[in-house]
C-alpha cells in the first residue's frame, strides 16, 4: 500500500509542479490508497482507473462457473472468463470478434442478439465453435453494460445441456406433478392454471385444457366461500380443511381434504397459489361404516347389557368397554387389571370361579364360559355370565382371553321366582284333595293321537290308578289303564279335546282296570298339552240317585195318599148321601114330635159334620187337581159378610160366643164361591178354637186390596206353628182328634184357595189371647152395578129320569125330588135307564144319574145314550162321589153338570132347577123357602 | 499535519460535522472508504454530522472543483477549515485529528 501512495505522492507531486493550478488547493492528506486518478485534459476531468482497482470483481467473474465475455460497440471481444475458456476450448480470446465464434447459419442472429443487447436484456440459443471444430448450443445472454464511459455488451453462456438438463428437471417436475397420487394444481395470482396433475384432472373433471386458463373458467358455480380461500390464499394465508363436501361437475358428491397455500416466485413475492386436496370419500365412508360399526357393536352390548372385555394374562391388564359400568358398577380404569375384576366377585363364587380359569388355562381349552355373582360398589348384587376366548401362543403358554360378560341378574330372578312358582305348584298339588294330571299326546305317523303320555301327576291322581306318582310320570296311559284305549275312552276323549282346543267338564263312569265309580273331570287343552283334574264323585251320584229314588217314592206315596183318600172318600159318601138325604126326610117327619125331633137334630149335625168332612176332603183333591177354576167378577165383599155373619149368628150364640161384623160396601175381584168357602173356614176355625170371648170379622182398605179379617179371641197359635197349621190334617191342641173339630182341613184348604185367588194369607195371634187372620183380597177398581135383586129359584117342574144302583139312595131321591114336584121314573143301572127312557119314548126333561152305576155303563154314559136316543140333548145332572182328579175331570168334560156326593138337598134342588131352566144365578141365591 | 489540530486537541468540538467523500464508482477501495467514514461518524459523532458520497465518474467537474486528484478523497467541510484526505481511509487516525477527536 505504502508504496501505491508513495508513488501517488511522486504522482501527485509531479501533477502539482506541471504548473496546472487548481481553483482551489485544499490540505490534503494521505489516508490510504487510492483507486483513480482525475485528470484536467482539454475536453474535461477524466478518470482514470488505477490497475487493480477493479480485481475483486476480475477474479469473481473469473471464477464463475458460467462464462462470460465483455464486448463492445463493435462485437470484439475485450474480456472473457475462465468459464468461457472452459466450455469453448478457447483461451485468450481478447481482441477477437465474438462473431468469429459463432456458426455461420447463425450469424444475423448473433447479430441481432448483439444489436438488442446494447440496449436491453435479450437471450438468444446459438451454436457456436468449440476449439474442436465442434458446435455447441448455447444459450447467450446479452445485457447493456457502461465501462469507461463506453456502451458494452456483457454476454452470458450457457451451454443447452444445462439448460436440457435444466429442462429435463423441469420436465421431471412436470411428470411429478402430473403422476402425484395427489390431486395438485398450481395457479398463478390471476388464477390461470399453471400446472395440474393427472388426479386433478380427473377428480375435477376437466382436461389439459385447463392449463393456461382461468380457474373460474372452468369452474364457474365456485362457490364463493371457496374464491374467499383463494384470495386468502394469494394474500399468504395457508388454508386447509380436514374434510369438506364437494360437488363434482357431474353432480355427485365427494368428500374431500384440501390445502391451499401460497409459493413464492425467487423473487420471494407471491406467484400465486397451490391447491392440493385428496379425496376422501372412500376413508371417510371407511371410517363412517367403522364408526356405525362400532355403535351398532355400542348399541348391541348396551341392549344386551354386556360388556365385552380383554385380558392380557401375561401383564395381567385388563380392557374394557364402557358398558362395565353398568355391570359391575365401576368403569374401565378401576377395572384395568385381573386383581380389580377378582374383587369384584362374590366371596362364594371367587373360589368356583378362579379354579375354573386356572384348569381351562392347564387343559388348553379353548373356551371359557360360567356364570358368578359380583358385588357392586353400592352393595348391590348382579348375575353375570361370562364367555370368552382364550388364545395360546406357540409353546401352549395362555396369552390372552377376550369375551363378553352378560348382565342376567333379571333372568336368575325369573328363574328363581319360576322355581318357587313350581314349588308352590307342587305343593299344591301334593296335597289336593284332586287329582292332576298333565298329558301329552302321543301320535302315530299320520298325526293321529293314539295315546297319552303322563307329564305330571300328583299323588291323588297317581291313588287313582292304584300307584304311585314316579310310576305313572312319564308313562303312557294306555299301559296304566288299558280302558282307556277303548272308543269314546280317555284317550279319544282327551285326545279330541286337545285337537280342538275347547276345555271340558264332563262326569265319567269308570269300571275297569281296577278303577271303578264316577269322577267329575274337567279337562284343559293348554299349548300342546292337557291338563285335567277329577275327583270320585260316586257317593254324590250315587246319593243323588238315592235322593231321585226317595223323592220318586215320596212322590208316589203322596199319589197313592191322594188315591186312597179319593178311594176312602168315594166309599164313603154313598152312605153319608143317603144318609144326608134321608136325614133331610126324617127330620121334616118328626117336626111335632119334639123329642124325636131334638134327636134327629142331633143326627143331623152329626151327619153334617160327617158331610163336611167329608166334602174338606174331596175339596182338597179338587183343588190338588186343578180342576177348580175360579170365576173371578166383581163382589161386593160387605154383602158377604153380612151374609155369613148372619148364618153363623145362631151358632155362636149356641156356644155362648160373641159374633161381630163390621161390613163395608167394598169391592173386591174374586170367585164368591171360592171366598165364601175361605170365609166360612176361616170364621169356623175361629168358633172352634174359641172358648170364651168372640169372634169379629173386619173389612178394611189396604192400599190396593180389601183386607178381610176374622179375629178371634181364643187360644192362639204360637209362632212356630204358623206355617204348620196350612198343612193337611194337622190340628193344634186336638192330640184326642176330637171329631168335632174337623178333620183339620180346613186351613189347607183356605191356603190352597187363597193361592188360587191370588189372596194374600197372614196370619197374626198370641197365646191365650187371641188370633187374626187376613186375607188380602184384590179390590176392584170400578164395581160393577150390584144385581141387590136376585131373581129366585122356582122349581119348574118335569119328567126327571133318576139312575141310581143304590135301592136306598134312589127311593130317597124319588120322594125329593116328588116332593119338589117333579115326576120321576127311576132306573137301577145304564142299561136299564136307556131301555126305560127308550120305553117312554125318550120323554124326560131332565135325568139324574149317579156317576157310578156298578159294572155297567156309567151315569154320563147312560145319559148320552139316551140323549142320543132321543136325538136331542137331555139336561143331566150326574151326581158323583169320587174324588179321583180324573174321573172329576172325566164328568166335567161330558159337558153334564156335576153334583158331588154327599149332595146336600137344596144343591141338589138347585142344581137340577138351573139345568132344566137356565138362568143366570150367583150360586148363593136364597132359595125360596119351601121345605128347604 | 495541521498546526490548527494543537488548539483543538483540548476539546472535542461539537459542531456538526459535514463530510464529502468522492469516490470511483464501486471499486473496492472506494466502497471501503464509504463503509469507514460511515462507521466513524456513527461511533464518534452520532446524531452530529453530514455525510454525502460523490460519485466521480458521474459528476467528474465536482472533484474538479473541489481540488480532488486521486479518488477516493473525503473532504471535510465542516467543522472548517476544509480540508482534503487522500486515500482508502484505511488510517483513520489524521481523520480524527482533523476532527478533534480523540486517536
Amino acid at each position: 500500500m505504502r508504496k501505491a501512495g508513495e508513488t501517488l505522492d511522486f504522482l501527485l507531486g509531479s501533477l502539482a509542479l506541471s504548473g496546472k493550478a487548481t481553483k482551489e488547493t485544499l490540505p490534503s492528506t494521505f489516508v490510504g490508497d487510492a483507486d483513480a486518478i482525475l485528470i484536467d485534459t482539454k475536453d474535461g476531468s477524466r478518470i482514470y482507473t488505477l490497475e487493480g482497482a477493479g480485481e475483486p470483481y476480475r477474479q469473481l467473474v473469473e471464477r464463475l462457473s458460467e462464462a462470460a465475455l465483455l464486448l463492445d460497440g463493435e462485437q470484439t471481444i475485450l474480456y472473457s472468463n475462465g468459464g468461457l475458456a472452459r466450455l469453448l476450448g478457447h483461451n485468450g480470446l481478447a481482441g477477437q470478434n465474438f462473431l468469429d465464434l459463432v456458426v455461420t447459419e447463425q450469424l444475423d442472429r448473433a447479430k441481432g442478439l448483439l444489436a438488442a443487447g446494447l440496449y436491453v436484456q435479450s437471450n438468444a440459443e446459438l451454436l457456436l465453435l468449440t476449439s474442436e471444430g465442434k458446435n455447441l448450443a448455447v444459450r447467450v445472454s446479452a445485457a447493456p453494460l457502461s465501462f469507461e464511459g463506453q456502451s458494452c455488451t456483457a454476454l452470458v453462456v450457457t451451454p443447452l445441456e444445462e439448460i436440457g438438463a435444466l429442462r429435463e428437471s423441469e420436465h421431471r417436475l412436470r411428470l411429478f406433478i402430473e403422476h402425484a397420487p395427489a390431486s395438485i394444481a398450481m395457479f398463478d395470482r390471476d388464477m390461470i392454471c399453471l400446472e395440474a396433475s393427472a388426479r386433478w384432472r380427473r377428480d375435477n373433471q376437466v382436461g389439459r385444457e385447463q392449463i393456461g386458463r382461468s380457474h373460474y373458467e372452468f369452474f364457474p358455480r365456485i362457490p364463493e366461500a371457496w374464491k374467499e380461500v383463494h384470495q386468502r390464499g394469494l394474500a399468504g394465508l395457508v388454508e386447509r380443511s380436514e374434510g369438506a363436501e364437494l360437488t363434482r361437475p357431474d353432480g355427485s358428491k365427494i368428500w374431500v381434504k384440501w390445502e391451499v397455500r401460497p409459493w413464492h416466485d425467487n423473487k420471494g413475492e407471491i406467484g400465486g397459489i397451490l391447491i392440493c386436496s385428496e379425496d376422501i370419500t372412500e376413508r371417510r365412508q371407511t371410517e363412517k361404516a367403522l364408526r356405525e360399526s362400532e355403535e351398532r357393536l355400542r348399541f348391541a352390548l348396551g341392549g344386551a347389557q354386556a360388556a365385552a372385555w380383554q385380558w392380557n394374562i401375561g401383564s395381567g391388564e385388563l380392557r374394557w368397554s364402557p358398558e362395565c359400568q353398568a355391570l359391575f358398577g365401576r368403569d374401565p380404569q378401576q377395572l384395568s387389571c385381573y386383581e380389580a375384576w377378582r374383587d369384584c366377585l362374590h366371596p362364594d363364587d371367587l373360589a368356583p370361579t378362579e379354579l375354573l380359569i386356572l384348569d381351562i388355562m392347564e387343559k388348553r381349552r379353548p373356551e371359557y364360559r360360567t356364570e358368578y355373582r359380583v358385588v357392586l360398589p353400592s352393595g348391590e348384587i348382579h348375575w353375570l355370565s361370562a364367555l370368552g376366548k382364550m388364545e395360546y401362543g406357540a409353546d401352549g403358554a395362555p396369552l390372552r382371553m377376550s369375551g363378553l360378560n352378560l348382565d342376567i341378574t333379571a333372568k336368575k330372578y325369573a328363574e328363581q321366582q319360576l322355581a318357587a312358582s313350581e314349588a308352590r305348584f307342587r305343593a299344591a298339588q301334593e296335597v289336593s284333595l284332586d287329582a292332576f294330571m298333565i298329558y301329552g299326546p302321543v301320535r302315530d305317523d299320520s298325526g293321529r293321537i293314539i295315546d297319552l303320555e303322563v307329564f305330571y301327576a300328583n299323588p291323588m291322581a297317581a291313588n287313582f290308578c292304584h300307584r304311585t306318582p314316579e310310576q305313572i310320570i312319564g308313562q303312557h296311559i294306555g299301559d296304566i289303564l288299558p280302558g282307556a284305549r277303548k272308543p269314546g275312552g280317555l284317550i279319544e276323549q282327551h285326545g279330541r279335546i286337545i285337537e280342538s282346543g275347547d276345555p271340558q267338564e264332563y262326569t265319567l263312569e269308570y269300571d275297569a282296570d281296577g278303577v271303578k265309580g264316577h269322577f267329575r273331570n274337567l279337562v284343559a287343552p293348554f299349548g300342546r298339552y292337557v291338563a285335567t283334574s277329577f275327583r270320585d264323585v260316586t257317593a254324590e251320584i250315587e246319593g243323588n240317585i238315592a235322593l231321585a229314588k226317595a223323592k220318586a217314592e215320596a212322590e208316589y206315596a203322596n199319589h197313592a195318599k191322594s188315591k186312597f183318600l179319593a178311594a176312602a172318600s168315594h166309599d164313603l159318601r154313598q152312605p153319608v148321601q143317603s144318609l144326608t138325604l134321608l136325614m133331610s126326610i126324617i127330620k121334616r117327619q118328626v117336626a111335632n114330635r119334639p123329642q124325636l125331633a131334638e134327636a134327629v137334630e142331633m143326627a143331623q149335625t152329626s151327619v153334617n159334620s160327617l158331610n163336611g168332612m167329608l166334602t174338606g176332603i174331596l175339596d182338597i183333591s179338587r183343588l190338588d187337581a186343578g180342576v177348580i177354576e175360579p170365576e173371578i167378577a166383581s163382589l161386593n165383599v160387605g154383602d158377604l159378610v153380612r151374609r155369613l155373619a148372619r148364618e153363623y149368628q145362631p151358632r155362636a150364640e149356641a156356644i155362648k160366643l160373641v159374633l161381630r161384623s163390621w161390613p163395608r160396601d167394598l169391592y173386591v175381584r174374586s170367585d164368591a164361591a171360592l171366598l165364601d168357602r175361605v170365609l166360612r173356614n176361616l170364621i169356623e176355625n175361629a168358633l172352634r178354637y174359641t172358648a170364651e170371648g168372640g169372634v169379629f170379622i173386619g173389612l178394611r182398605r189396604r192400599g190396593d186390596r180389601i183386607r178381610l179379617d176374622v179375629i178371634d179371641t181364643g187360644m192362639g197359635i204360637p209362632d212356630d206353628k204358623q206355617t204348620e197349621i196350612f198343612e193337611e190334617f194337622h190340628q193344634l191342641n186336638n192330640p184326642a182328634r176330637d171329631s168335632s173339630r174337623g178333620l183339620g182341613l180346613g186351613l189347607a184348604i183356605v191356603n190352597r184357595l187363597a193361592r188360587l185367588l191370588d189372596i194374600k194369607l197372614e196370619v197374626r195371634s198370641r197365646i191365650d189371647r187371641g188370633t187374626r187372620f187376613s186375607l188380602l183380597v184384590p179390590m176392584d177398581a170400578c164395581p160393577a152395578e150390584d144385581a141387590k135383586s136376585k131373581p129366585q129359584l122356582k122349581d119348574p117342574g118335569g119328567r126327571i129320569l133318576i139312575i141310581e144302583d143304590n135301592a136306598a139312595v134312589r127311593a130317597a131321591y124319588e120322594i125329593m125330588l116328588s116332593q119338589w114336584g117333579y115326576s120321576t121314573q127311576s132306573a137301577a143301572s145304564g142299561e136299564a135307564a136307556v131301555a126305560l127312557a127308550q120305553r117312554q119314548d125318550w120323554r124326560f126333561d131332565a135325568i139324574l144319574a149317579d156317576h157310578r152305576l156298578g159294572s155297567g155303563l156309567t151315569g154320563a154314559a147312560a145319559a148320552s145314550a139316551i140323549a142320543k136316543g132321543a136325538g136331542r140333548a137331555i139336561p143331566t145332572l150326574i151326581v158323583t162321589g169320587d174324588t179321583a182328579a180324573e174321573r172329576i175331570l172325566q164328568v166335567g168334560a161330558s159337558g153334564f153338570a156335576m153334583l158331588h156326593k154327599p149332595a146336600a138337598a137344596d144343591d141338589l134342588r138347585r142344581e137340577l132347577a138351573a139345568i132344566i131352566q137356565p138362568q143366570p144365578l150367583p150360586s148363593d141365591a136364597p132359595l125360596i123357602a119351601d121345605g128347604g | 499535519m495541521s498546526s490548527d489540530q494543537g488548539a483543538n486537541q483540548a476539546t472535542e468540538k461539537l459542531e456538526e460535522v459535514q463530510l464529502r467523500l468522492f469516490v470511483s464508482g464501486a471499486t473496492p477501495r472506494s466502497l471501503r472508504a464509504i463503509a469507514a467514514i460511515h462507521n466513524l461518524c456513527e461511533t464518534r459523532l452520532a446524531g452530529r454530522y453530514r455525510f454525502e458520497v460523490v460519485d466521480a465518474y458521474q459528476h467528474p467537474e465536482a472533484a474538479r472543483e473541489a481540488g480532488v486528484v486521486a479518488l477516493p478523497t473525503l473532504l471535510q467541510l465542516a467543522p472548517g477549515p476544509k480540508r482534503l484526505f487522500i486515500g482508502d481511509l484505511s488510517d483513520t487516525a489524521p481523520i480524527k485529528a482533523g476532527l478533534g477527536l480523540a486517536g
